[in-house]
């Protein structure tokens, strides 16, 4: 009765590695077979990879062919093609509750030892089950936190850039390109359950939208917003912007057609190369979008806000001034004689004083504004076509497009 | 999930005590220069207090070169003083006038809604002393009331920063006359 249980040093050895992660059992497995040992994800990805010394390592895989099986698990033979050389080796799947989480390889120098090595492997896939299907626990269970890590990206909270790569391969999100925030908002929202339903809706055609084009989304709900972060390809730069534009026209497009009775808007962000820096795209993005919600832009961009922005933020006072020394003249003109010369310059700067356009926006006659413009140089006493009065006067405008006047 | 904790102010009810801003000093320990909330009177003949507003678009936040500023999933914003180098940015970003630069030390302070009071489950420092209840803590994110207003007179320019701070405007006044 008192024989001894005798667990091989082998299997000690390799149990102890288990906590250690993938690498240090493929480490054990080449320095106790004297072999190459490699594990794979379930679509022959390289997780972990070891080689004897002297013998080069298995970096990556172009093919893997199974042939036949051994004995009655679920070893089988394997070929492996590599960027270098046709490896043979035998292989076992590794399985959690019928699901491949993975595959764990060795390459035996002669065919006829396959067999002897297959229960010793089978034992490898079972320790690497129970490593590939923690690592999927706390993938899992990191999903749930998809939120809360965008949000303390948004905002700035992790400072280290190795951090936010770390937590972006958990969704595989590419954060090494660089990456610019886009906020989609519902005016007047309130805390009812329609708006929220109106939030989920523009949330999913974001997302449809984006996996249309092969992007995946990267977004985030947030009470009247939804927040995309896009990644910006390298052969995109140029057409990056355009792109942009027509996705966010899309976007407002889908929803004023499923709901012409409310109001979308959005607001575009800069660029940059650093996610640490995306917080900032994110700020942007929101002044963007009030900017553009006060100047009627569909599509603001912050990067073309300039003048508004510091217009926006300076001291009333001065801005009235301002104003009043510049076009304070036709003002009162329009007041005393009901002119609405101020309304031709609008139109004007609008179009960026092209006479042709303006004169179709304000439906006049090419004629007729000219006579108008002539009319607004007589008072201002000052030549429009000098470049530094049309920068005041767009100035001027742009202070009373901001409501500051 | 996420908060968006704010202040709710009744116009009517405040009397211009400063227990508030006594409160935030004492809790805090600011130097003598340091006002982290400030009770003023307006145009409008009611007093308004005013602290940081841990805004939901933070400007101050937006224009640090050194990321010295944190939104917490509570919805507070906060500044890491050790990575604040003193360059004011902030000062003048903020319509509040909330982030206070100390001569003294070169760095930027600012309201953090007594965080650690709150952690501990106590009310902020100035709410807890208002002596009127004017001055509450609400979570905007669940907040909503008709009779709340999201500014004003006398209070700077709501846009861009979208503050989180909602009013209850001051009723208008019966006057009543001995016959």
């Amino acid at each position: 009765m008192n024989k001894s249980m005798i667990i091989p040093d082998m299997v000690q050895e390799l149990l102890s590695t288990t906590t250690k992660g993938l690498p240090k059992l493929t480490d054990k497995l080449c320095t106790l077979l004297s072999l190459p040992a490699l594990i794979t994800d379930p679509h022959y990805q390289i997780l972990a990879s070891s080689s004897p010394a002297g013998e080069p390592a298995i970096n990556s895989i172009l093919a893997v062919q199974q042939l036949d099986k051994i004995g009655g698990i679920s070893v089988s033979k394997y070929q492996i093609t590599t960027t270098d050389l046709d490896l043979s080796g035998i292989g076992s799947p590794i399985t959690h509750e019928n699901n491949t989480l993975g595959y764990v390889f060795i390459f035996p120098k002669d065919d006829q030892s396959h067999e002897a090595y297959a229960p010793l492997l089978s034992f490898s896939a079972s320790l690497g089950a129970i490593q590939l299907h923690r690592k999927l626990e706390m993938r899992q269970e990191k999903m749930k936190f998809k939120e809360a890590f965008l949000f303390d990206l948004l905002y700035g909270n992790i400072k280290q850039k190795e951090d936010i790569y770390e937590y972006a391969r958990v969704w595989d999100w590419n954060f090494n390109l660089p990456l610019t925030v886009l906020v989609f908002a519902l005016e007047d929202f309130n805390h009812v359950l329609t708006d929220k339903q109106l939030i989920n809706t523009l949330l999913y055609i974001i997302e449809r939208t984006l996996l249309e084009v092969s992007i995946k989304p990267i977004t985030m709900k947030r009470q009247n917003q939804v927040i995309v972060v896009l990644p910006m390809k390298a052969e995109q730069s140029k057409k990056h912007r355009a792109k942009m534009e027509s996705f966010s026209k899309n976007i407002i497009s889908q929803m004023k057609a499923l709901h012409p009775d409310e109001i979308f808007s959005c607001g575009i962000g800069k660029t940059y190369e650093s996610p640490v820096d995306l917080f900032r795209s994110y700020q942007e993005a929101k002044v963007a979008f009030e900017l553009g919600d006060i100047l009627g832009i569909e599509i603001p961009f912050f990067s073309d806000l300039g003048l508004e922005r510091i217009l926006y933020k300076h001291d009333l006072q001065e801005l009235k001034e301002f104003f009043e020394t510049t076009l304070g003249d036709v003002v009162l003109y329009d007041e005393n004689n009901n002119a609405q010369l101020m309304e031709t310059l609008e139109g004007l700067v609008t179009y960026q004083f092209d006479m042709t356009a303006a004169s179709q926006a304000l439906f006049l006659h090419r004629n007729t504004l000219r006579y108008r413009i002539k009319k607004i140089e007589e008072i201002l006493d000052l030549k429009l076509d000098d470049l530094n009065n049309k920068l005041n006067i767009t100035a001027a405008i742009k202070m009373k497009q901001l409501r500051k006047i | 999930m996420f908060k968006q904790l704010g202040y709710s102010f009744h116009a009517d009810d405040c009397i211009g005590c400063k227990a508030c801003e006594i409160a935030c000093k004492n809790e805090n320990q600011t130097p003598t220069n340091i006002r982290w909330r400030k009770v003023t009177k307006t145009s409008g003949d009611f007093f308004l207090s005013v602290s940081c507003n841990h805004c939901d678009n933070p400007e101050c936040f937006r224009v640090c070169p050194e990321r010295a500023f944190t939104k917490r999933q509570d919805g507070i914003v906060e500044i890491d003083e050790n990575r604040c180098t003193g360059c004011q940015l902030c000062v003048s970003a903020c319509p509040y006038s909330a982030p206070q630069f100390d001569p003294e030390t070169h760095k930027v302070s600012k309201c953090q809604m007594c965080y650690p009071r709150q952690d501990a489950g106590l009310p902020p420092a100035c709410v807890e002393a208002c002596t009127t209840g004017a001055l509450k803590l609400v979570d905007l994110n669940t907040f909503s009331d008709p009779e709340a207003v999201r500014t004003l007179p006398g209070f700077p320019n709501i846009k861009i920063t979208s503050p989180s701070i909602v009013f209850y405007p001051e009723k208008p006044r019966k006057r009543y006359f001995i016959k």
